[in-house]
């Protein structure tokens, strides 16, 4: 049975199906006269025959009027929907949220076609079947990166078809939840929810990912069940149709990282590329290219087993400081989208440490080891020639008495400030702990070590302030073991500072122990993003290294002291490796964020000497972009921020003023949408929940006629048409039996 | 000498409106068609002679016998005596229709009617003649004064078509009406009851009168080519039909088809010439078959006598 016709006008040509009773009528007004003799036979003949003529007068008539009907019914393009369609007839006015899978795995070119394009043809069909006016429509695309494009069911349905021709996928992940929340949203408007005949068209690729839950555990609101759920409980009916193709395999570029956080000019620096075949079959011989800047720099090839990984590296050397952007691409595929994958790096000429002294003069210590700063001085720039080159000159330390430091410093000259057994600055100038804040807050590392000239009370209430502050623990007493000495334990030799110590018998050193005195630390009212890296072994396992993340920068503080008052660490040769790890660590952090997902916000913190108000990003795809004036973020700092981004390479913001600033971010896809599995129709039922089920109707793409006459519907004029030649070969046919033809 | 034949199309002889030259145009086309005139002396044909007996007619003697022989003898002649046709011709109102207004039944039945009266008072024979529709309208009794065709012909002018044909009556009549026996040629379209006019036929016979019947109809009453819807207006007193004539086609076809073939097997079962023409067959027909009758009909007495 029909539910829509899309040319509805044409159903008036149903008023010619009278045409051949007119003609009949008039063929009977229109005649000859002949006087006629043999009456007698003509009589007899008709009296013979008059009743069949009648019969098949009546039974030729029906046909060619039943033919013509149906022939005006078939140029209408009448539509019936699928399933429950029939309880349907009559309702007038629909409304209906169509919300298209714009990930780009849609994109996936096999054959002639994409699922993108299949859901745009469906999505035509879908909103060909709607009656402009009366019906209204809302259509969204669901992805990480979702757009509304009518988000507010409109009657305007021409314009929305219009709009649906021109969708385009996006480099988004599949992810159906904001565009599911967006409808419960919606329908939160009395008059959206009082609307009769609500349905919900999904078109997907089916992908597995879309319906799963991700990233939303303990969020009960937020996963893909519950919100299936209300959604369900909020419409007449939940259409899943599928656009997708049968999985093809697939190889991407999961991976892009570089070997060491800190990359030095002319200093060799090692990256490691992960391919990830998510197929069924073995990739042999890729090819993965490393591009360096723009310029090829090398090939190797790489073989992956099926679901499984394979990892390439690639080493290269840059001669200029500042961003540098680098790609990996892997021989292209179905799906281009994953096959490459963009670094931007900060190649650094010297990583600038300011170590601040707080005890520049001890009593009892004689020579260079008299100063509180001397052994972290010495560590992290080692005068021995033996030391590993590809670090130890990066890292250009500048040790400053605490009277030497006013808030006037440049902090931001440096990547790290080390405050060592600091206690009259900081409680002297409140200036300084804000400059120091700000600091921070802007992307610095702060590496703070105690010691006896720090008194608990102030430090807690000007750096700690309930949390709020530079310090990531409030102070209680100093934990004194005289006769022992305690461990410092870390809680994972996977955190970046103890990584280095893979070998088990290293491990041993760093657990000896060296600690005589450390200050114990509360750790009530713990803010979120600060965390203990390491703990000593008294009773009360007290935090040796503590970290905070604060604003842009990060924070690292031990507990002890960096001479050898409390501990013996830093006479022992694993200091070394420590404090350039966490050196390394704090500036590394400082560099986050200079690669975001596809969706992602780039920022760009700038001083005050850096600032102009000429601001402006340059695209991957090479096109520009002015930029509004880079906002006061606080002292001396100001913000610049981006998206959320939807092309992936690389963009560049520009801050031309006195001196031109540039900075690269990289942008690069969601690894996890390379997966191309598929969800069945059962494993489909079992997302949604148990109440919502009943009103799942799912579309399968088993058929290309399927796929064609999508829509929430399917047009049947075509078989409307052969019973029209069907028709019309039985009139001809029959009236020539009947003899009307009949010479 | 004209060529009378173009005179045996019916159509042709439409444009002549005198009745008397068209039987004679007829007959002559018909004459001059033959090989052999036919009926070279065969009403004076000299059989044999005998010797006179007393009773004899004198002026039946042969004179120059006598002068030769000086004995009496009588030339004898076979079949001298005149045949006596009774010309039937139907003048019931159904004769008046005519396809497409050319030659209606009725005119062709008076050609036929006209040129066989001339035909057979060319032959020294008596003819008489008999219209009719659902009784007979006139008659003229037989002669073979050459006067008669005058009559004949008059006659057969001056008849309208009226009325309802009921041949079974007519034949019963004329079979009572004609004393001396001949050759009965009836003309009509025969729209009557089957068993009526084959009943009155068998009268006829009964009385020993040859027959032969020219059954004449309209082409188009034989095929019914009619396409589009008609109104057929009845005559004889018929009602009206509105009717698609292709749909009827076969079934009237059938209808006048058996009509015909019962008519025909009951004229061979009677021993009576059936001759269907239709209003457009040559003229020559219906005469050929007058004569091949009169031939046969010679023979047949012949060989009884």
């Amino acid at each position: 049975m029909a539910d829509f016709f899309i040319n509805p006008a044409f159903l008036a040509g149903a008023a010619a199906a009278a045409l051949p009773v007119i003609i009949h009528l008039l063929s009977r007004r229109r005649y000859n006269r002949v006087r006629w003799a043999a009456m007698e036979f003509l009589l007899r003949a008709y009296k013979k025959t008059h009743r069949r003529l009648r019969m098949e007068n009546l039974l030729v008539l029906l046909l060619r009027v039943a033919a013509v009907a149906l022939l005006a019914a078939a140029l209408a393009r009448p539509v019936a929907k699928q399933a429950s369609a029939l309880a349907e007839i009559g309702e007038k006015n629909r409304m209906v949220f169509l919300v298209v899978d714009n990930s780009y795995s849609m994109n996936l070119r096999k054959g002639g076609g994409s699922p993108f394009e299949n859901a745009k043809r469906m999505a035509g069909g879908l909103l060909g079947t709607l009656k402009p006016g009366s019906d209204s429509v809302s259509l969204i695309l669901a992805s990480s990166m979702t757009e509304a494009v009518f988000a507010e069911p409109t009657p305007d349905v021409d314009r929305v078809r219009e709009e649906a021709g021109n969708m385009t996928a996006s480099k988004g992940v599949t992810d159906l939840r904001p565009a599911i929340s967006m409808i419960l949203e919606m329908m939160e408007n009395p008059q959206v929810s009082a609307a009769p005949n609500k349905s919900v068209y999904i078109l997907t690729d089916m992908q597995r990912s879309a319906w799963t839950t991700r990233g939303a555990a303990g969020e009960g609101e937020g996963t893909i069940e519950t919100l299936l759920g209300r959604l369900a409980a909020g419409v007449d009916s939940v259409n899943v149709l599928d656009a997708g193709v049968e999985p093809v395999d697939n190889c991407a570029v999961t991976s892009f990282e570089a070997d060491d956080r800190i990359i030095g000019v002319e200093k060799p620096a090692s990256f490691t590329v992960t391919i990830e075949n998510f197929g069924s079959a073995r990739a042999e011989d890729l090819n993965v290219e490393f591009i360096v800047d723009g310029s090829p720099r090398g090939n190797k090839p790489v073989s992956v087993d099926p679901r499984s990984t394979a990892s390439v590296n690639f080493s290269a050397m840059f001669a200029q400081p500042g961003p540098h952007g680098l790609t990996v691409q892997l021989t292209s595929d179905n799906l281009p989208e994953d096959n490459a994958r963009h670094l931007a790096v900060s190649v650094r000429e010297h990583l600038d440490v300011l170590l601040v002294d707080g005890e520049p003069f001890e009593e009892g210590e004689k020579g260079f080891f008299s100063s509180e700063t001397a052994y972290l001085k010495l560590a992290l720039m080692p005068s021995d020639e033996g030391g590993e080159p590809a670090r130890s000159g990066i890292i250009r330390p500048e040790s400053k008495s605490y009277f030497e430091v006013t808030a006037d410093t440049n902090f931001s000259r440096y990547q790290v400030v080390v405050l060592a057994n600091e206690g009259r600055l900081v409680t002297s100038d409140f200036e300084v702990v804000e400059a120091l804040e700000s600091f921070v807050k802007g992307g610095g590392a702060l590496l703070i070590f105690l010691g006896d000239r720090i008194k608990p009370e102030d430090y807690n209430s000007r750096l700690w302030r309930e949390g709020e502050g530079i310090l990531p623990l409030k102070l209680s007493q100093i934990t004194t073991g005289r006769e022992t000495r305690y461990s410092m334990r870390p809680m994972s030799f996977a955190h970046p500072v103890f990584a280095v110590f893979g070998d088990v018998e290293i491990r041993k050193l760093v657990t000896a122990p060296y600690t005589a005195a450390f200050f114990g630390t509360s750790e009530e009212g713990m803010q979120a993003g600060t965390s203990v890296a390491a703990r000593f072994d008294d009773e009360s396992e007290s935090a040796a290294i503590a970290e905070k993340a604060l604003g842009h920068g990060r924070i690292m503080m031990f507990t002890s002291t960096c001479d050898r008052e409390w501990t013996k660490l830093p006479a022992n040769f694993v200091f070394l490796p420590i404090v350039h790890e966490m050196v390394y660590y704090l500036a590394s952090e400082a560099a986050a964020g200079r690669n975001v997902g596809v969706g992602g916000t780039i920022q760009k913190i700038l001083t005050q000497h850096e600032f102009s108000e000429n601001v402006s990003v340059v695209l991957p795809s090479g096109g520009r972009t002015a930029l509004d004036p880079p906002r006061k973020l606080g002292n001396n700092r100001f913000g610049i921020a981006y998206g959320p981004v939807d092309q992936t390479g690389f963009y560049e913001i520009r801050i031309e003023g006195a001196k031109t600033v540039s900075d690269l971010f990289g942008v690069n896809v969601d690894p996890q949408e390379s997966n191309l599995a598929r969800m069945t129709e059962e494993e489909l039922r079992l997302a949604f929940p148990p109440q919502a089920r009943g009103k799942l109707a799912f579309q399968g793409a088993s058929s290309g006629q399927a796929r064609q006459e999508v829509s929430g519907g399917a047009e049947f004029w075509r078989h409307l048409l052969v019973i029209v030649i069907i028709f019309l070969a039985l009139e001809t046919i029959l009236a020539q039996r009947f003899g009307n033809y009949a010479r | 000498m004209p060529d009378y034949q173009k005179y045996l199309d019916p159509r042709t002889l439409n444009k002549i409106s005198k009745l008397e030259l068209k039987a004679r145009l007829i007959v002559e086309g018909f004459v001059s068609g033959l090989h052999k005139s036919p009926y070279h002396g065969y009403s004076v044909e000299f059989a044999e002679h005998r010797e006179y007996v007393p009773g004899d007619e004198i002026k039946h003697i042969d004179w120059k016998v006598y002068g030769r022989t000086d004995r009496y003898y009588i030339k004898e002649f076979e079949e001298e005596t005149n045949l006596i046709s009774y010309i039937l011709l139907d003048v019931s109102e159904s004769m008046e229709y005519g396809s497409g207004g050319e030659v209606t039944k009725l005119a062709y039945g008076s050609y036929v009617a006209a040129s066989l009266a001339y035909l057979i008072l060319r032959q020294q024979d008596s003819v008489g003649l008999g219209l009719f529709n659902n009784a007979i309208e006139s008659f003229v009794p037989p002669s073979s004064h050459p006067s008669r065709l005058k009559h004949v012909i008059h006659e057969i002018e001056s008849a309208r078509p009226a009325k309802k044909t009921d041949i079974g009556i007519i034949l019963h009549d004329m079979a009572e009406r004609m004393g001396k026996r001949g050759l009965v040629v009836l003309i009509s379209d025969l729209f009557d009851d089957v068993r009526k006019v084959l009943f009155g036929l068998r009268h006829l016979r009964h009385k020993k009168h040859e027959v032969i019947l020219f059954h004449v109809l309209d082409p188009f009453e034989v095929s019914f080519p009619f396409q589009r819807m008609t109104l057929f207006e009845g005559l004889e007193e018929y009602p009206e039909l509105l009717a698609d004539p292709k749909a009827l086609r076969k079934a009237y076809i059938e209808e006048v088809g058996s009509f015909t073939a019962e008519l025909r097997k009951g004229c061979i079962r009677d021993n009576i010439d059936y001759v269907q023409i239709t209003t457009d067959t040559l003229l020559d027909v219906a005469l050929a078959e007058y004569l091949a009758t009169r031939m046969s009909g010679r023979r047949r007495k012949g060989a009884a006598g």
